[in-house]
């Protein structure tokens, strides 16, 4: 019994160690020669970069009728929204948009996902909704730009309308930091303007827009930090996200609310 | 017998595991020895930048772009200047900057070329920059096309320039001129593929090598692909395989022609991601190399040095923000690096430029964003190659010089790297290997060949050195010249004369010197000479004149006008002097110090000829054919002493050099002092003839044509008899006491002249 036992081990861990060198050679099989190709170089050490940690809590609004809510965690997420470049670029280099593990990602442009400054927009929604408030919570890794868009009117977008908030992270130079503006056809005009602060890069980060009447209202991480009174208000529009085509930008938990 | 056969198939298994291992990735470098960033700084003036690209030649860096969305600029500094001084606007590049981009390119000559879009007008423009430095007209070198973006201008080592551009959704398209630009060959396509958008690469290699290259689709992917310029047009292959996509190459050839090709992979991560680059192999393969892994930004850039050392910039963010990478490759050494600039932000659109003067240098330009528009950033890295070799400076950087001792000049090595020991060279050429080989030192004197030191034409000649060192048989691959005009010798003419055949001047006040105003140039009765100095084309101009009476002597310096110096001088030695040959020098230098002896001779003869009375030879006096008022006067065997001229003449016993002669209608006792008019006339070689005595020779001097009206008024001349008064000269003018007297009659038959016929 003992000497049949023992046999009987020995083979067990023989035979795994056959099908584990088996795999190993299978694996092994080259899927393209870069993958072979290991890199001739490396670059120093670098210390590591803060990891994204988990988007920022929401609060219920009390009083509010939800029209549209987003936390692109599947891959058709971006069916029901409209992408748009709002300026004049060529064919193959539109801003791309993507779904990027349970986010929406700005990935540059083009299918050679080159960077550009572009401004461009992700766009969802009734062109019929009227006052609202839309809010995303983003995390910047390099753009630098984020924004939010509202009653969005038209057809072509170098030449739409629509309300537009934008802010730029901290580091950069560029003033002011924060502006809140009316754009027509086209022609953007300035409703309010920050100096600074911008926001801070790798971090989560809220903003909120409100449109009610003439009345506009931003909000960012909770805090009012813009207000305006347009005496002759967009009617109704999209509501949406905004940024330039550089990349490395993610934006999650979006939501249309009406009071 | 089953544990053997499981043990076997364990250890075939366990084999076979061991051969599959991947082996451990080695990394070249974990450091980057030697690599360094110089300088980086943000490019004033260059607001909404787009696509900024770079080159250098020589001690400059060039960097072009768009800027205000106005124009397009071109900026210069320095190769390690800490930044740029104010652009030149070149034209007009309006609308958007993404398509209104400009390219930079340089000549083998040293001119630089940019090309650039104004997009409102859909129009390429073309400029150049010649070696001194003078902008030339805009050319427009395609307008026709109905969206041309992204253009790039190279030039070809045969002068050719090339420009190529991208339309969306079309081939690449390029023209060339072969005239500066007035004129274009028609557009014409880079094979069939669309391109797609990413920046097109372009660029030139030796012997008329032209190489392009661009992104487009193949099956399912975006592929690298060059053309190669086969003299009429160029031939595409495909540089990538087949199975990912990749985009945003450049191109460059090598010294040897070799060519490369960088290019990055789309994906952020993988095996597909990363920096690659390849060298075109003979059978037209390109065997690639991953340099980086992860995810680049932006185009890649391989650029060869003139020496062949290899550059990579590329943009990547290992820590977390873009950064400019910097890769290097010597010739001789191992790829080192990455290094990184200095700057971390949002960049874009890097383009290097590698280049070597005192070292190694990558220049990079770069899109820093800051929020609202772009800007040209640059960054300036150097490679660790070790130089060797350095240029000549002729006399210290002079532009003229003369020759010194043994016919050399002075040649320096002020900059030289290295330890050479060895040194050839040659003029006007570079040197070969007919060329021996010679001793080197950082200062040494090289010869100049007599055909440069005895040019005339004042034109540069250009001095070719190449240096080695003969234990470690490093040899500077380019030769290195300089360029110096030569002036090797003074070029002036120089004359002395008896000044008493010169009547202007200080010589009228010598008027009163007794003897006669004339004789030969090389003697003098006076210590005095007469002495013209003028300048015959000397290059460098003619800088002081002197005499002695030593080639090296300077005992009186005179002044030298734009004509030169003439006028009389004294003898040198004067309180030495005395009759007979007086050594005379006259010594000029020009401007380059370059020194000139002319030697003469003087012949200092203070003692007057001596007439013998009592047998003074004959005289004859007969009418010239041409006229009676001529008279030929004939001397035979005159016997005329001197204690220091003897003429060199057949008579061996002739010892004037000529005559002084005067008529009067009277005769008069004392010619001398009775205001008669002398002439002096030089009388001419004696001439041998059978004597009437048997078995002599006498000798006949003629004076023909002497004119009786010489020395009278008009009224004077008249018909009858004319005194001829004769004295005889030695060379240095001084006159025999003793006088001869003869009678002529004349008629006053004016002398016949006769003219040849005009025929109109």
């Amino acid at each position: 019994m003992r000497r049949y036992r023992t046999s009987a081990i020995v083979s067990v861990i023989v035979g795994t160690l056959i099908l584990g060198a088996l795999a190993l050679v299978v694996w092994q099989v080259p899927q393209g020669v870069a993958q072979e190709q290991q890199p001739l170089l490396q670059y120093p050490a670098y210390p590591p970069t803060p990891t994204m940690g988990l988007n920022p809590t929401q609060a219920p609004a009390l009083s509010s009728v939800p029209l549209a809510q987003a936390n692109f965690d599947t891959p058709d997420a971006l069916n029901s929204w409209i992408l748009v470049d709002l300026e004049t670029v060529l064919a193959d280099s539109r801003a791309n948009w993507v779904i990027t593990n349970g986010r929406l990602e700005q990935d540059e442009t083009g299918r050679a996902k080159n960077p550009s400054i572009q401004e461009t927009a992700a766009l969802t929604g009734s062109p019929a909704w009227t006052d609202y408030t839309v809010q995303v919570s983003f995390y910047d890794e390099m753009n630098g730009t984020a924004g939010l868009i509202a009653r969005y009117q038209g057809a072509e977008p170098t030449t739409a309308s629509y309300y537009r908030y934008r802010i730029l992270k901290n580091t950069y130079e560029a003033r002011p930091k924060q502006v809140l503006e009316k754009v027509e056809n086209g022609v953007a005009t300035t409703l309010v303007a920050v100096d600074a602060p911008g926001f801070t890069e790798r971090t989560w980060n809220v903003v909120a827009l409100t449109v009610v009447g003439g009345q506009l209202t931003v909000r960012l991480n909770g805090q009012v930090v813009a207000e305006s009174v347009d005496a002759a208000p967009l009617a109704a529009g999209q509501a949406g996200i905004y940024t330039r085509a550089i990349g490395g930008i993610f934006f999650d938990d979006f939501s249309v609310v009406a009071p | 017998m089953l544990r053997k056969i499981i043990i076997a198939l364990g250890s075939l298994a366990m084999l076979a595991a061991t051969l599959a291992a991947p082996t451990v990735p080695q990394a070249l470098a974990q450091t980057s020895p030697g690599l360094k960033l110089i300088t980086d700084f943000r490019v004033t003036h260059s607001s909404d930048d787009k696509y900024p690209h770079v080159v250098a030649f020589g001690n400059e860096v060039y960097a072009s772009g768009n800027a205000d969305q106005s124009s397009a600029f071109v900026w210069s500094k320095a190769v390690t200047a800490t930044g740029f001084p104010s652009p030149t606007e070149l034209g007009a590049a309006g609308g958007k900057p993404d398509y209104s981009s400009t390219s930079i390119a340089r000549g083998l000559d040293g001119s630089i070329y940019v090309a650039w879009v104004n997009q409102p007008s859909r129009t390429i423009y073309l400029r150049q920059r010649n070696p001194a430095g003078t902008w030339g007209a805009a050319r427009i070198v395609d307008r026709d096309s109905s969206f041309p973006v992204t253009p790039e201008v190279s030039v070809s080592s045969t002068g050719q320039i090339f420009v190529a551009w991208r339309i969306p959704d079309s081939p690449i398209y390029y023209r060339r001129s072969s005239d500066g630009g007035v004129t274009w060959t028609p557009t014409v396509g880079v094979g069939d593929k669309n391109a797609f958008a990413s920046l097109i690469g372009l660029a030139a290699g030796p012997n008329g090598a032209m190489g392009v290259t661009f992104t487009a689709g193949e099956g399912d992917n975006l592929q690298i692909f060059v053309g190669l310029w086969d003299g009429t047009s160029f031939a595409v292959e495909r540089a990538t395989n087949l199975g990912a996509d990749y985009a945003d190459s450049t191109i460059s050839f090598g010294p040897t022609g070799k060519v490369y090709v960088a290019w990055r992979g789309v994906a952020d991560s993988g095996g597909n991601a990363g920096v690659f680059y390849a060298e075109r192999d003979a059978a037209g393969g390109w065997p690639r190399s991953r340099l980086v892994g992860g995810k680049i930004h932006g185009a890649v850039t391989i650029s060869a040095d003139e020496m062949g050392n290899l550059h990579f910039t590329w943009i990547a963010q290992p820590s977390g923000a873009n950064v400019v990478n910097y890769a290097f490759y010597p010739v001789n050494g191992d790829l080192t690096g990455p290094i990184t600039s200095g700057y971390s932000g949002v960049i874009f659109n890097a383009r290097g430029f590698g280049h070597v003067s005192n070292n190694a240098y990558n220049h990079v330009v770069a899109e820093e964003f800051t929020g609202t528009t772009p800007q040209m950033r640059y960054s300036l890295f150097q490679g660790h190659m070790t130089i060797f070799g350095g240029s000549p400076v002729i006399e210290n950087g002079a532009p003229r010089t003369g020759v010194g001792t043994g016919s050399t000049v002075q040649v320096s090595f002020p900059n030289v790297a290295g330890t050479p020991d060895q040194l050839r060279y040659a003029w006007n050429r570079a040197p070969t290997d007919a060329d021996a080989w010679q001793t080197y030192s950082t200062t040494m004197r090289l010869a100049v060949p007599t055909s440069i030191i005895s040019s005339t034409t004042c034109t540069d000649s250009v001095l070719y050195t190449q240096l080695r060192n003969t234990t470690t048989s490093q040899m500077e691959t380019t030769v290195q010249s300089d360029t110096i005009q030569i002036d090797g010798m003074v070029s002036a003419g120089v004359q002395i004369d008896n000044l008493f055949n010169h009547t202007t001047g200080s010589v009228a006040e010598l008027s009163n010197v007794q003897g006669a105003p004339g004789g030969d140039a090389a003697y003098t009765r006076v210590p005095l000479v007469y002495l013209a100095v003028r300048p015959q084309g000397d290059c460098s101009g003619l800088a002081t004149l002197s005499i002695g009476s030593t080639p090296t002597t300077v005992e009186n310096s005179y002044a030298l006008t734009a004509t030169g110096f003439q006028g009389v001088v004294p003898l040198p030695n004067l309180m030495n002097l005395t009759p007979g040959k007086v050594p005379f020098y006259v010594r000029v230098t020009d401007g380059v110090g370059n020194v000139q002896a002319y030697p003469f001779d003087v012949i200092l003869d203070e003692d007057k000829p001596v007439l013998d009375l009592l047998n003074p030879g004959t005289l004859t006096v007969t009418d010239s054919p041409s006229g009676d008022v001529l008279q030929n006067l004939t001397f035979t065997n005159l016997k005329v002493t001197d204690g220091t001229y003897v003429a060199s003449d057949p008579d061996p016993n002739r010892h004037f050099w000529g005559l002084w002669i005067a008529n009067s209608r009277d005769a008069v006792n004392n010619p001398v002092s009775a205001g008669l008019k002398w002439t002096v006339v030089k009388a001419p070689a004696s001439v041998a003839v059978p004597s009437t005595a048997a078995g002599g020779i006498d000798y006949t001097v003629t004076i023909k044509n002497w004119s009786l009206a010489t020395g009278l008024t008009r009224a004077q001349m008249t018909p009858g008899d004319y005194f001829i008064y004769i004295r005889f000269l030695d060379a240095a003018g001084n006159p025999t006491d003793a006088y001869l007297e003869t009678l002529a009659s004349s008629q006053m038959n004016l002398a016949k002249t006769y003219l040849p016929l005009t025929v109109r």
